[in-house]
């Protein structure tokens, strides 16, 4: 079912929240340690593109609840993460091999979906030099190895947990050419399932404080204008969580991130707006998950990137099939 | 053109050669450091130097004051709103003093401002840990001893008042009362029983502190309190009144940061598309034209909202409603402008600055501060549907 997790699942994602919960440190989120060894121990790193359903679902779930505890954190350790989808399309299996052998020693493996010529530049995760770079550029598929890259410190501001450097290859780099879409869906799946996690942290911390703090002789929740809003927030957000968890083909994985990442940004939006004040400093963590929905909408390309590729599909589609289009144009 | 225009464009220029100079490169200073501009920065010393304590930063005439703030607070929000609020001056202090002071009040607490020995500020303190939105429930006592006032209680969330000369605080002189209890005061910062707690950790707007302080069995003068006793005979709730006036009289202004905020966003975006997206690559570049017109459509409208509130004003009339009009559209009109330029520039954002990034942090307070979003709703609910069903 849509969204709707088995017995199994319910019991993984239980899991997976006492696991969090026991790294959680602070209203800016925990360091990267604990995170690591209390992500490891689910075992749900890396499925994200398994053949079975059901441990896709696993890893997205499990991704959702690490999300809402530290999303920050979560950018440097879940490896390969969101470069899993561009393993699978690599064919050369040494390079794979080293790949996933620097991952699982916890380095990380960038991404960077740009168009641009010439060196490739990207923001990644981390502190250090990252391991591997890997450009998901349309049609083109690059990856360049430790030796050839340069990092210098490009703090991003809304991860503090992760750091940020910024990396230029300077080397030479492998080359295939293949279409990239697979990947780069995969990696907006990565990304809005942390971000659905960061959403619903965001709304279930500022609904248990609006049900508790009275204004105008009232709890804040109870005022309908604000109850509605909320409501409407909460169910665009339950929406793209459906889309996330039931996400499939590349075309779904990347609608679910268009889904996603504006429903997180109402959500945290509001997760601020409910706690006024309160929401806008160190206190309270909906700060944090107000920049860290910020910064995961910027990853992968951003929304406009995400719509060309779609509209690329349905303009092959259309080429493909006159008489389909012919039918929609008269509203069949 | 007219005077007056000839007067707002010089004024205008006047901001933007020091935004561009100081507001931008120390706001962003700021907010790498994660601290406040020091009140004994050269910036402010250079202000004082250039006379702009007693002449202000842009000189002109008084008439439409509140017009003029808002053409010429757009542009120094457009080069850093937190910055923009640490230039010295009464500020949001000041208001209540000249609406609700005596002349002797006005003479004794706002000229040591038109003196050239040192920056000042003044700051304006409703904010308590248990009172935000609903400021009836405000619950810093004030009692009153022989002929003196005895303030104890907790203020937050007041701009400046870490630098302030005086800070204006509103207490209740019986907490039963809720709003008819109001009490306006100017507690002077160097008055036994001010303790100053500490600076916020706000995530944005970081280049002016916003602090916590408390009141312990705090003495003040009888002539202190704002008007006067005076004032408050026979309209017991005038001392919320005062602040509600404030707030009507401040929020075109505060509404109009954000519109220099989302012009900000909007040039951001623009260089990128020039130096990106050239001619040729005709989708992306169509595409995120047509985003910047949105921008642009909300920079302007929301513009026009504010500017109509602050005629009111000027023109001595209510403007309660149409304050609460710019003050609920323009936030976030912006916040959508940020997220309009972050989809044209993507992750570039991520990897080239932090100027984006730092714009959805300091956007958000406008959302808060002066009001909220949605005190902004229940104002415009309670004109439209009438105060007696929206209570």
């Amino acid at each position: 079912m849509h969204g709707v997790l088995s017995d199994e699942l319910e019991e993984l994602r239980r899991a997976a929240v006492a696991a969090a919960a026991s790294c959680a440190a602070g209203t800016n989120g925990p360091p990267t340690e604990p995170v690591r060894a209390a992500y490891a121990a689910l075992g749900t790193a890396g499925l994200l593109t398994d053949p079975d359903p059901v441990a896709r679902l696993a890893a997205v779930v499990v991704l959702e609840v690490f999300g809402g505890a530290a999303a920050g954190a979560m950018l440097a350790v879940d490896q390969p993460g969101p470069a899993c989808g561009a393993l699978d399309a690599i064919p050369d299996a040494g390079l794979v091999a080293r790949l996933r052998a620097a991952a699982a020693r916890g380095e990380v493996i960038g991404v960077a979906v740009v168009e641009e010529p010439g060196d490739l530049v990207a923001w990644v995760p981390g502190t250090s030099v990252p391991a591997a770079l890997v450009q998901l550029a349309p049609g083109v598929l690059t990856v360049a190895e430790a030796p050839a890259l340069e990092a210098t410190p490009a703090p991003a501001g809304a991860a503090e947990a992760s750091g940020g450097v910024e990396v230029r290859v300077a080397g030479p780099r492998y080359r295939l050419e293949v279409d990239t879409f697979p990947a780069r869906s995969v990696a907006r799946l990565w990304v809005a399932a942390l971000a659905v996690g960061v959403g619903a942290a965001a709304l279930d911390y500022a609904v248990a404080y609006g049900r508790e703090r009275v204004v105008f002789g009232q709890p804040v929740l109870a005022h309908q204008a604000n109850a509605h809003d909320v409501a409407a927030v909460w169910a665009r957000l339950d929406a793209a969580r459906v889309a996330v968890r039931s996400a499939v083909t590349p075309w779904a994985m990347t609608q679910a991130y268009l889904e996603a990442m504006p429903a997180v940004l109402d959500a945290a939006d509001w997760g601020v707006q409910l706690l006024g004040g309160h929401g806008y400093v160190d206190d309270h963590p909906a700060q944090r998950w107000y920049r860290e929905a910020h910064l995961l909408r910027l990853l992968v390309g951003g929304a406009d990137m995400a719509v060309d590729d779609l509209s690329d599909r349905v303009a092959d589609e259309c080429a493909a099939s006159t008489d389909e289009l012919a039918g929609w144009e008269l509203g069949a | 053109m007219s005077a007056f225009e000839d007067d707002l464009r010089a004024a205008v220029g006047r901001m933007r050669d020091v935004g561009r100079t100081w507001l931008r490169p120390l706001g962003e200073e700021a907010d790498r450091l994660g601290r406040p501009i020091p009140p004994d920065h050269e910036f402010f010393t250079m202000l004082v130097r250039e006379g702009v304590m007693r002449r202000g930063l842009t000189p002109g005439g008084s008439e439409r004051r509140t017009v003029r703030n808002v053409v010429v607070g757009e542009e120094g929000a457009y080069w850093d709103r937190g910055a923009l609020v640490t230039l010295p001056g009464p500020g949001l202090g000041g208001a209540p003093v000249r609406k609700m002071g005596t002349p002797e009040q006005r003479e004794r607490f706002l000229a040591p401002f038109r003196s050239e020995d040192r920056p000042r500020w003044a700051a304006f303190a409703m904010t308590e840990p248990g009172a935000g939105s609903d400021v009836a429930r405000i619950a810093m006592r004030a009692d009153r001893d022989g002929d003196e006032w005895v303030l104890n209680g907790q203020k937050m969330y007041s701009s400046n008042s870490g630098r302030a000369d005086w800070v204006v605080v509103f207490a209740t002189v019986d907490p039963s009362a809720g709003r008819n209890g109001h009490r306006a005061f100017v507690v002077e910062r160097d008055r036994p029983g001010f303790v100053f707690l500490r600076n916020e950790a706000k995530m944005g707007v970081r280049a002016y502190e916003t602090s916590s302080f408390v009141l312990e069995d705090c003495r003040l003068p009888a002539d202190n309190l704002l008007g006067g006793d005076a004032y408050y005979e026979g309209r017991a709730n005038r001392g919320f009144g005062g602040a509600m006036e404030t707030f009507n009289a401040t929020r075109p202004i505060v509404a109009v940061h954000a519109v220099g905020i989302a012009r900000s966003a909007l040039d951001h975006a623009r260089a990128f598309v020039d130096t990106e997206f050239p001619a040729h690559a005709t989708r992306r570049r169509r595409r995120a034209l047509e985003r910047l017109v949105e921008i642009r459509r909300g920079i302007e409208q929301g513009r026009r909202l504010c500017i109509r509130a602050a005629e009111l004003v000027d023109a001595g009339r209510p403007n309660a409603l149409e304050a609460s009009v710019a003050k609920l559209y323009c936030p976030p009109v912006a916040l959508a402008a940020i997220r309009t330029a972050q989809d044209v520039v993507g992750d570039a954002g991520v990897r080239r600055d932090r100027f984006l990034e730092k714009l959805t942090r300091d956007v958000k307070m406008l959302d808060i501060g002066e009001g909220t979003q949605q005190i902004q709703r229940r104002v415009i609910a309670r004109h439209i549907v009438g105060a007696d069903v929206v209570r």
